[in-house]
C-alpha cells in the first residue's frame, strides 16, 4: 500500500469522471502534437524537395513561384529561357553542375520533367541522398522514361511499358488525356527505370531526356510547317532547344554544402531582369514564414484546448471534493499530514494529465496516419510525419504541469479539510 | 482506578466471541501476548490542566472544556459518558491532536502531544487507533486495504503489514479480507473498523459512539470485541458514548462533567 495506490483507488471510484477528463486532455494533447508534427513534417517535406542545388533560374514571375514550379511541379513555367541566356549563365562561373530542365508535358496528370543525365548523376533530390533505382536504369537515350516512386505506384506502370505524353498539365489521373490537351501520339516512350522513393515532390514526376522532349515539340512545329516524318536529333533547331529552368550548384569545400561565393553570384544573376533567380532553401523558409502564421493560429487553438482541459480537471476534482472530504479526514485521523493529503490530491490531478497526455500521443499517431494517407490520396502531398520524442515529451510535460496547476485548488481544499467537521460535528 | 481483569478471563471471552475451541486459541500466535503480557502500569494517556475554548454562534462565552487531570494506563479502559453537546467528541479530538488546546498538556504514551518538537500526525499514526460511529472505512478499498492504509502511517516494518492485517481480520472473524468494505455487512464493517483501530499496535484506542449505528445485540458484540482485542493488543481503550447500556460493561465510567474543573459548557 502506497500513496499511489490511494490515488489510483480514488480515481477508480470516480471512473467515469476520470475517463472523461483524461479523454479531454488526450484530445487536446493529441491535437497539439498533430499540429506540431504536421507543421514540422510539411516543412521537412518541402525542404527535402529543394535538393542540393544552390540556385534555380527560370523565367517565372518571382523566386517563390520559380521554386514552386521548378522543384515542386506546381505549374509549368510560363516562359522558356533563351539559349543565349543559358550560354551566358554557363559562362558566368565555373559551376559545380548545371542541370537544364524543361517542364510542360504530363502523363495522366503527373508532371514530366525533361532533363539531362546530370539530373541523376549530380543533382540530389535530398542533400546527401543521391538518386537510387528501385528497378531498371536511368535513361541513356531518347524516348525512354524513368518513373518517380509515387507516379510508378499510382499509374501501375512497369518496366517495358510504353506510354505517350500529353502537352500541358494534362488530364486527371483517371485518364481522358484527349479532353485536356494535345497527346504526342507519334512518339512512344518506354519505361526503363523506376526510382526509389525520396519523400520529395520528385516522387510524383516522370523523367525523360531533354532531346526527347525537344523532338516532340519539333514534330509539332514541323507539322505546322507542313513537314512530315519523324524528327531526329539532327532536325532540331536552336529554337526547339528550349528549357524552362536551370538547377545550379557552385563548387564547395569537401564535406560542406555551402559556397562562399553564393551571395556574390546570386547578386550578379539578380541584376539581369530577364530571368528570375532563386535560392530554393531561402524561398522555402519564406514560404513557411507565411504559412507559419496560419499554423500559429491552429497551434494556439490547440493550446487553448489544452488549457480548457486543465479547467475540466479542476472542475471535476473540485466537484468530487464534497464526497472526498470524509476520505481525506479519515486519512488525516490515521496519521496523514496535511502536506501528504495535499500531495495525494495533486498527484491525482497530475496522473490524469499524464494518462491524458499518453493517450494524446496515441491519438496523435492515429490522426497523423489518417491525415498522411488523406493528403497523399487527395492532394498528392507526400508528408511523412515523424514521431518527435522531444515534442511528445514537451507536450506531455505541459499537460502534466497544467494538470498540476489545476490540481492546486482541490489539493488546497484537501489541505484545509477540517477533520473534526468531516468526521463528526463538535459536541 | 482500573484493575485489569485476569488474562484467563479475558481469553475466555475472546474464545466465546471468536467461537474457537480453547486448544485452537492456545496455538494461535495472535493470542500469545495475552498469555504472557503482564498488566502494564505505564500511562497511555495523561491529561493535566487542559483548557479548550472556541467561540460559538449565538453564545456570548462560546464553548469551553476544562479538565484538571485524567489518566488512563496501558491496557486499561474507560467509558466516558455525558450529555449530547457536552464536549465528548471535542475531548477525543483534543486527545487525537486534531484540536489544539489553549492551555494544559496531553501526554500520549509518554510523549507530550503539543510539544513544539512533536509531530502530531506521526504520533497519531503510531500511538492512536480510532473507531467511529459510522465506521468511516475507505470506500472502494478492501477490508485488508483499509488496514494497510492505516499501517502506512504506523511505525511497523512494511514487511509485517500484510501478515499483521490478515491475522487481525481473521481473529475478528472477517473471512474475506479482500472483499470491498461496501460489500460487507454492517457488523463486518464494524469489525473491520475495530481491526483498523488496532492494526498499528496503538497505545490508546479512541472510540466515538462505537455502538450508535448498531442494534442492541450487535452493539454488545461490537463493544465486547473492541474491549477484548484492545486487551489482547495491550492498548488502552477510551470509549465516549451516551448509550446507558454500555455502563455495566465497564469497570471505570467517568462523567465528562465530573472531570471538568468548572463544569463543561458555560
Amino acid at each position: 500500500m502506497t500513496d499511489l495506490t490511494i490515488v489510483l483507488r480514488s480515481l477508480r471510484l470516480r471512473l467515469f469522471s476520470t475517463i472523461v477528463t483524461a479523454l479531454l486532455v488526450a484530445t487536446s494533447a493529441g491535437l497539439l502534437l498533430s499540429m506540431l508534427s504536421l507543421r514540422n513534417a510539411g516543412k521537412a517535406a518541402f525542404e527535402r524537395g529543394s535538393g542540393n542545388a544552390h540556385l534555380l533560374v527560370s523565367a517565372d514571375q518571382s523566386p517563390l513561384v520559380a521554386v514552386l514550379n521548378g522543384l515542386f511541379y506546381a505549374n509549368p513555367p510560363r516562359a522558356p529561357l533563351s539559349r543565349e541566356k543559358v550560354s551566358e549563365i554557363r559562362r558566368l562561373f565555373p559551376w559545380d553542375f548545371i542541370v537544364e530542365t524543361q517542364l510542360g508535358d504530363s502523363y495522366r496528370g503527373f508532371p514530366v520533367l525533361a532533363t539531362t543525365p546530370e539530373f541523376f548523376s549530380k543533382f540530389e533530390p535530398v542533400v546527401g541522398e543521391p538518386w537510387t533505382l528501385a528497378s531498371g536504369k536511368f535513361f541513356d537515350g531518347n524516348m525512354q522514361v524513368v518513373l518517380g516512386a509515387a507516379s510508378a505506384r499510382e499509374t501501375g506502370l512497369r518496366l517495358g511499358a510504353k506510354i505517350v505524353l500529353t502537352h500541358g498539365s494534362g488530364a486527371s489521373r483517371e485518364g481522358g488525356e484527349e479532353e485536356h490537351g494535345h497527346v504526342h501520339r507519334e512518339y512512344e516512350f518506354e519505361v526503363v527505370g523506376i526510382l526509389d522513393a525520396t519523400g520529395s515532390p520528385h516522387d510524383r514526376a516522370l523523367f525523360v531526356s531533354l532531346e526527347s522532349s525537344w523532338m516532340l515539340h519539333a514534330h509539332d512545329r514541323r507539322e505546322r510547317e507542313g513537314i512530315e516524318g519523324k524528327v531526329t536529333v539532327a532536325d532540331l533547331l536552336d529554337d526547339d532547344r528550349k528549357i524552362t529552368g536551370m538547377l545550379l550548384r557552385l563548387p564547395t569545400r569537401s564535406g560542406s554544402s555551402v559556397s562562399s561565393a553564393l551571395q556574390q553570384v546570386f547578386d550578379a544573376l539578380r541584376r539581369d531582369t530577364s530571368i528570375t533567380v532563386a535560392q530554393p532553401a531561402d524561398q522555402i523558409d519564406k514560404l513557411f514564414a507565411i504559412v507559419s502564421n496560419v499554423d500559429g493560429i491552429f497551434i494556439a487553438l490547440a493550446i487553448a484546448t489544452l488549457l480548457s482541459s486543465a479547467v475540466a480537471i479542476l472542475l471535476s476534482m473540485v466537484n468530487s471534493m464534497a464526497e472526498r472530504r470524509r476520505q481525506i479526514a479519515v486519512l488525516r485521523v490515521l496519521g496523514a499530514s496535511r502536506a501528504r493529503v495535499f500531495g495525494i490530491v495533486l498527484t491525482e490531478a497530475m496522473l490524469i494529465g499524464l494518462v491524458g497526455a499518453a493517450a494524446g500521443i496515441v491519438i496523435s499517431a492515429i490522426v497523423l496516419t489518417i491525415a498522411t494517407s488523406w493528403l497523399r490520396a487527395n492532394l498528392g502531398l507526400i508528408i511523412a510525419p515523424d514521431f518527435d520524442p522531444r515534442a511528445s515529451v514537451l507536450v506531455a510535460a505541459g499537460a502534466v504541469l497544467l494538470a498540476a496547476i489545476a490540481g492546486l485548488v482541490p489539493a488546497m481544499l484537501a489541505y484545509r479539510t477540517s477533520v473534526s467537521k468531516q468526521l463528526r460535528p463538535l459536541g | 482506578m482500573i484493575t485489569p481483569e485476569p488474562a484467563n478471563d479475558s481469553l475466555a471471552r475472546a474464545q466465546i466471541i471468536s467461537k474457537r475451541p480453547r486448544a485452537a486459541v492456545d496455538k494461535d500466535p495472535y493470542y500469545a501476548p495475552l498469555m504472557s503480557r503482564p498488566a502494564s502500569t505505564s500511562s497511555a494517556l495523561s491529561i493535566r490542566a487542559l483548557s479548550f475554548h472556541y467561540p460559538t454562534r449565538g453564545s456570548e462565552n462560546g464553548f469551553h472544556l476544562g479538565i484538571e487531570a485524567f489518566d488512563l494506563a496501558r491496557g486499561s479502559e474507560c467509558l466516558l459518558v455525558g450529555r449530547s453537546g457536552g464536549g465528548k467528541s471535542t475531548f477525543l479530538q483534543l486527545v487525537a491532536g486534531l484540536l489544539e488546546p489553549q492551555h494544559g498538556s496531553i501526554t500520549l504514551d509518554g510523549v507530550e502531544l503539543f510539544a513544539r518538537t512533536t509531530n502530531r500526525d506521526l504520533l497519531r499514526g503510531a500511538k492512536l487507533g480510532f473507531v467511529f460511529q459510522t465506521f468511516n472505512l475507505l470506500q472502494g478499498f478492501s477490508a485488508l486495504e483499509n488496514l494497510l492504509v492505516a499501517l502506512m502511517f504506523s511505525t511497523l516494518p512494511k514487511a509485517e503489514w500484510s501478515a499483521r492485517g490478515e491475522t487481525l481480520l481473521a481473529a475478528l472473524g472477517i473471512e474475506q479480507p479482500n472483499a470491498r468494505v461496501e460489500e460487507l455487512s454492517v457488523g463486518q464493517q464494524q469489525r473491520v473498523a475495530i481491526a483498523r483501530a488496532l492494526v498499528c499496535k496503538p497505545a490508546l484506542v479512541l472510540a466515538d459512539e462505537p455502538t450508535a449505528s448498531l442494534d442492541p445485540e450487535n452493539a454488545k458484540i461490537a463493544i465486547t470485541l473492541l474491549r477484548e482485542h484492545c486487551r489482547i493488543e495491550g492498548a488502552a481503550l477510551l470509549v465516549v458514548s451516551h448509550d446507558p447500556s454500555l455502563v455495566p460493561m465497564f469497570a471505570r465510567v467517568e462523567q465528562l462533567s465530573a472531570l471538568t474543573a468548572e463544569g463543561v459548557a458555560r
